[in-house]
């Protein structure tokens, strides 16, 4: 089953995507962090088929994350997930491979069903 | 024997008249008459006066010398006035009633005369010329050809004179205006090249205020969002699906109210912020 790792400082995030997947499917298996650094150290245990990671966080930024990813040629999918409606960031966001795409909190519900199913055929 | 004195006064006549055609200022006009005057008749005193505009020039020639004056206002003799009125030659054997200046008065033995005339050069151009003579100095009749050459070419040159320094002073005048009008550009330019720099910087300032504010909004705009996001999320979940009243009171609620509270907070933040940055960007 899809294994789902979420990154975000703000546990209320955790807790509204926690629920938007398992009311998608209570099937997948959802691991939540609110410290990004915690979190990094779990990706490579439990290879997630995707992140989704919040940018603007203490300790280590969203984009710090996706640096430290990149040094160690981690491919796992990342779903940016942030407030920020910024172009800057969206631009940035481009210039990481594995970013799969660049999402505007809150998901509604038929995006991340979309998302959920994406790559599940594959 | 009259031609022969005829020729010596005309050689007498060309000395002088070379003379005064080098002349380039008054003084040299009296050094050259004290000079060259008594070869050409005799006299006591010879006297010109000349006006131009407001310049009244009056030599004076006698034995100790030659004195020329210049004058700003009206300086004639009474009896020059009288010339100047009736433009006609005169010959006066009586002097008493003249009211003549003191280096005029000559002994009674010595029988003293006064001629005097206008002569005119052209229409506008004219100079009164007098001779006191007497029985010592014998001026005739047929004097009066030199002096009227005499009279005629120190008109000329008077005239030249007075037109020469009239061109002095109106250069002088338009260098004055020129001078002005570089000062007055020069200051123009430095009031230009100052508001330049005014605006220069003003545009800076406008510039660095516009940034700054842009920078705020963004900056307000985010913070905003952030609690406004999770407000939004927690309600997309809760039209998800139904909820067991008991998880909504558990779970959602005190979220809501804390992105709630924070949302709140956050908006206070804004207004602060951008009213502390409008009071600071106004002054």
């Amino acid at each position: 089953m899809k294994r789902i790792v979420l990154v975000d400082d703000m546990e209320i995030f955790n807790f509204i995507m926690v629920n938007s997947i398992k009311s998608v499917n209570p099937a997948y298996c959802v691991h939540d962090f609110t410290s990004p650094v915690q979190a990094f150290s779990a990706i490579e245990e439990l290879d997630p088929h995707l992140v989704f990671l919040d940018l603007n966080m203490p300790e280590m930024d969203g984009w710090a994350f996706l640096e430290k990813m990149q040094a160690r040629n981690m491919s796992q999918k990342v779903y940016i997930l942030t407030s920020s409606t910024s172009e800057l960031d969206i631009q940035r966001s481009k210039s990481f491979t594995n970013v799969a795409r660049f999402l505007v909190k809150p998901v509604e519900e038929e995006l991340l069903e979309e998302i959920l199913q994406e790559g599940e055929l594959v | 024997m009259e031609n022969q004195v005829y020729r010596i006064t005309y050689e007498a006549f060309s000395r002088f008249s070379n003379s005064l055609m080098c002349c380039r200022t008054l003084e040299a006009v009296a050094a050259s008459f004290r000079l060259n005057l008594k070869y050409l008749f005799n006299f006591h005193v010879f006297r010109a006066s000349y006006c131009r505009g407001n310049t009244y020039l009056h030599l004076e020639v006698t034995a100790a010398g030659a004195v020329i004056t210049k004058q700003g206002h009206a300086s004639f003799l009474s009896f020059e006035e009288e010339l100047l009125e009736r433009r006609v030659p005169r010959h006066w054997q009586n002097l008493q009633e003249l009211q003549l200046p003191q280096d005029y008065s000559q002994p009674a033995e010595e029988l003293p005369e006064l001629w005097g005339w206008v002569i005119q050069n052209d229409e506008n151009r004219h100079i009164v010329v007098s001779v006191l003579a007497g029985k010592s100095r014998l001026f005739t009749r047929k004097d009066i050809n030199f002096l009227k050459l005499v009279a005629e070419n120190l008109e000329a040159k008077l005239f030249e004179l007075c037109l020469l320094q009239e061109l002095d002073e109106k250069n002088k005048r338009l260098q004055h205006a020129l001078d002005t009008i570089n000062e007055q550009n020069q200051v123009i330019s430095s009031i230009v090249e100052y508001q330049q720099e005014v605006i220069v910087e003003r545009t800076k300032e406008v510039a660095a205020k516009n940034a700054k504010l842009l920078e705020v909004s963004v900056l307000n705009a985010h913070n905003v969002r952030e609690p406004l996001s999770r407000v939004l999320g927690l309600v997309n979940l809760l039209e998800m699906r139904e909820w067991p009243l008991e998880e909504v009171r558990q779970n959602f609620l005190p979220r809501l109210k804390t992105s709630a509270q924070d949302l709140d907070i956050a908006l206070k933040e804004v207004i602060e912020k951008s009213t502390a940055d409008l009071i600071e960007l106004k002054a």
